[in-house]
């Protein structure tokens, strides 16, 4: 095998696994494991792509050998690897832990097989963003990915989560049209819609009001699409009402991906002189202000967990896109790092979220005063998860915060920082309510009976919980690779 | 007036988008959301025809078996954009399904396809 075909089998394995489960019809462990061993093969791939690019070099892969730019062209450079394996380790994670969960949430087959299914899909649809190189392409992706969201979405027994999907459905359309329009504006202005060849062509059409129409356009769908402040109405419904393991797939990754997809328009391929000709980056720096405060302060007086969660989202994706609005390097991989820690932690808390509904019933965070003694490893692991998303600092939490704030500070934004730590401070504020409720609340009637939530989630969120200290461990380590390669300016 | 006419489709497409946008916001029935999403579906697929139309160009198929004759590229219309709206009518045509499944879906449970009475069943019936 050489090494050019690996942006695509990063994309084949999911896919083709999505056609094969079917044929073990009624069976969900079959479907399940072979989902499961599909992401991880999918993972290794991208881990073994990762390798091949670390030193700055990237992988084009020709689709039926179409020589761009008339052909679709597949990219993997150190970005793209390091996305594709964030999320097949992320979708690995949460298929092996959510079997009993669905079994719960879905039902009987045949709508568990479909469920595999679309979850193989979706992430098929994510694989396929993030490796793209073509703008409509990725249209095509954006829309794959999107449209199994919704249907994840909407698998629930529940009215509320088909009504939640529906909703999702009519917003996030319109910010695929806004998207595809913006394509249109781009390929008038320039003729291409391969992403090297737009770098190429774009100094000559820079100050045309063609080109800065399509960027807004597109950033328009995009922070539809991730679910940034303004454009935020469909998330925490969604999240909330989503049967928990479908959940626990789309909120760590869905919005990444399509934070990774702006990070890559906007910073890789029209390029950080561009974003200042017109102010984009402006822009972003003002939307991720207020959806950081915005975000913290609406977390702060739910009182469902997931809802809670679903807001925190909306605050840190506003953080990520504010880091990318300083257009400095440091900001930059702290942004980077962020997608990357954030994943992880939503991950881990939306599995406690998943574990604690299944074996106790409890959503409202005023219940969780009874788990400190009926789910104590999970509770543990919630603690942690919890610590690292204020920013205390050992874990990875506090290291890409750190790197924004080093960011803002270089860049001569000091009122910026004062935003990132009052972001913290009010993350820091909503969950110690939850901290609160779950470890400091005499419980009047002790029952000591350990009922922890199905094994593999707790195992799971155990493990990640560690798996933070380490990524805190190493982040220094990733953030000075990353400003060799991968920010802008440098050799990508 | 020039500007009128010779952007009429430019028009169209705004109309169409912002169309569909406000039929989307301001309609209470969910069928006709849906209707108002798949105009503003329709108004990106006319911006991108009318990009690729050029007075007097052909379908781009060269005529003849002469390959290596000079192509006047001004005999045909861009064929790309033509393509790619039919993938985009696929995408739309998948989005609409799936729409109208969910609205089948809140139907049977809620006996309406309006949407205050739909969030009212959606209070009663969680």
């Amino acid at each position: 095998m050489t090494t050019q075909q690996i942006p695509i089998l990063i994309f084949l394995i999911p896919f083709v696994t999505c056609l094969i489960i079917p044929l073990f019809w009624n069976n969900r462990l079959i479907s399940q494991a072979l989902a499961a061993v599909a992401v991880l093969m999918a993972a290794l791939y991208s881990l073994f792509g990762l390798l091949q690019v670390r030193d700055g070099s990237y992988i084009n892969y020709h689709l039926s050998g179409w020589i761009p730019p008339f052909g679709i062209e597949w990219h993997l450079d150190s970005l793209s690897a390091l996305m594709a394996l964030l999320v097949n380790l992320v979708a690995f994670v949460v298929l092996v832990s959510t079997g009993q969960t669905v079994d719960k949430d879905i039902g009987k087959d045949p709508r568990r097989t479909a469920y595999y299914m679309v979850v193989l899909l979706h992430i098929s649809g994510l694989l396929g963003m993030i490796l793209t190189h073509d703008f409509f392409n990725l249209f095509v992706f954006l829309e794959v990915a999107s449209l199994t969201a919704y249907a994840l979405i909407g698998s629930g027994h529940q009215l509320k989560s088909t009504v939640s999907s529906f909703r999702y459905l009519l917003i996030g359309t319109i910010g695929a049209s806004f998207y595809l329009l913006g394509v249109g504006y781009l390929y008038v202005a320039t003729g291409t819609l391969n992403m090297t060849d737009l770098t190429m062509r774009l100094p000559e059409v820079m100050a045309s009001r063609t080109v800065f129409l399509g960027a807004l356009l597109m950033l328009l769908g995009l922070a539809i699409k991730m679910g940034l402040f303004p454009f935020h109405g469909w998330l925490p419904d969604a999240y909330t009402y989503a049967p928990d393991s479908a959940t626990a797939f789309i909120a760590p990754i869905m919005t990444k991906v399509a934070i990774y997809t702006a990070i890559r328009i906007f910073y890789l391929v029209l390029g950080a002189p561009f974003l200042q000709y017109f102010g984009l980056s402006q822009i972003l720096l003002i939307l991720g202000t207020f959806a950081v405060i915005a975000g913290s302060v609406m977390a702060f007086v739910q009182k469902e967990f997931k809802r809670m969660l679903a807001y925190s989202s909306v605050s840190h994706i506003g953080l990520i896109i504010l880091a990318l609005g300083l257009n400095h390097p440091a900001a930059f991989m702290g942004a980077v790092l962020h997608v990357i820690h954030h994943a992880v932690m939503k991950t881990i808390l939306f599995l406690i979220a998943a574990s604690a509904y299944y074996k106790h019933g409890v959503h409202n965070i005023f219940d969780f005063a009874k788990l400190r003694e009926k789910m104590p490893f999970t509770m543990a692991a919630f603690a942690v998860t919890a610590l690292s998303m204020i920013g205390v600092p050992p874990m990875c939490g506090f290291f890409s915060k750190w790197y924004i704030l080093v960011g803002s500070l270089q860049s001569g934004y000091p009122g910026v920082a004062v935003v990132v730590v009052g972001a913290s401070l009010l993350t820091a504020l909503y969950f110690f309510r939850v901290i609160e409720q779950a470890f400091y609340h005499k419980t009047p009637a002790p029952e000591a009976a350990v009922a922890e939530g199905p094994i593999p989630a707790v195992v799971a969120s155990g493990l990640l919980s560690l798996v933070l200290l380490i990524l805190g461990f190493y982040a220094p380590s990733i953030f000075a690779w990353g400003m060799r390669i991968m920010a802008p300016g440098s050799a990508l | 007036m020039n500007l009128f006419f010779g952007l009429f489709n430019y028009l169209v497409t705004l109309f169409l988008v912002m169309f569909g946008i406000y039929v989307m916001i301001a309609r209470k029935n969910l069928i006709r959301k849906i209707i108002g999403m798949a105009v503003l579906q329709t108004g990106v697929i006319l911006f991108y025809i009318t990009a690729s139309y050029k007075a007097g160009g052909g379908i781009p198929i060269i005529d003849g078996h002469d390959a290596h004759a000079v192509v006047d590229v001004t005999l045909y219309a861009n064929p790309l954009p033509h393509a790619l709206m039919l993938t985009a009518i696929v995408v739309g045509v998948s989005t609409l399904g799936l729409a109208l499944v969910l609205v089948v879906s809140i139907y049977r449970s809620t006996r309406t396809i309006e949407e205050d009475e739909m969030l009212q069943g959606v209070k009663r019936n969680p």
